[in-house]
């Protein structure tokens, strides 16, 4: 079975990932020795939040995603 | 005969069109669509204060916060829809109740453990929040 990945795969991606990314910066940022991975994640809650708001435009305001 | 179909909800761009009978999903979808906007705007600024404009990092820890209050609603919704799946539908569903009690003596399945999962990711996410404001940092 093929599993084909399209935007959407990404898009649920970031809406589960945003909020644990977010939580472990916070709950780790009295930890100077997680700095690197903090900075990692805030990049890809970063690139995650683009993906999530440009598709949540399409899919909400121009009634459609991936189109 | 072409169809026509007939949204009886009331076009989208209709906002209170749930809150007559959905408040939940209406504080939803409130929620999500300005998180559209701000969640972009924060991606932006993240990335730029990470790599070619570090004086914007002034910036991210108030954005966060915004963003934080605003995906709670998402949050709530993705973990609710989680226990839903995972209890087989035996919690925070719509089935009637005589349906959900023939089903659970016919699975022997309670699912009462995943009654509390969209309130513990809520707790946690709270939590998260009040560290977040005291001390977030990257």
């Amino acid at each position: 079975m093929r599993i084909g990945f399209n935007i959407m795969f990404f898009f649920y991606v970031a809406m589960i990932g945003i909020p644990i990314g977010l939580w472990l910066i916070s709950v780790t940022s009295q930890m100077p020795q997680y700095h690197q991975i903090r900075v990692v994640l805030a990049a890809l809650v970063g690139i995650g939040s683009i993906i999530y708001g440009v598709v949540g435009f399409k899919e909400v305001f121009t009634h459609g995603p991936g189109k | 005969m072409k169809k026509v179909t007939f949204e009886q909800r009331g076009n989208q761009f209709k906002i209170t069109r749930l809150l007559g009978f959905d408040l939940e999903g209406f504080v939803h979808m409130l929620f999500y669509r300005v998180l559209i906007f701000v969640a972009f705007i924060y991606g932006a600024v993240l990335l730029l204060s990470l790599s070619i404009y570090p004086q914007l990092s002034g910036y991210v820890k108030p954005l966060t916060l915004v963003v934080w209050v605003l995906i709670t609603p998402q949050l709530y919704e993705t973990f609710k829809g989680m226990s839903m799946m995972l209890s087989g539908g035996m919690v925070h569903s719509r089935l009637s109740e005589e349906y959900t009690s023939m089903m659970r003596s016919r699975y022997k399945k309670s699912g009462t453990a995943f009654v509390l999962v969209p309130y513990v990711a809520l707790l946690l996410w709270i939590f998260g929040f009040a560290y977040a404001i005291l001390w977030w940092t990257i």
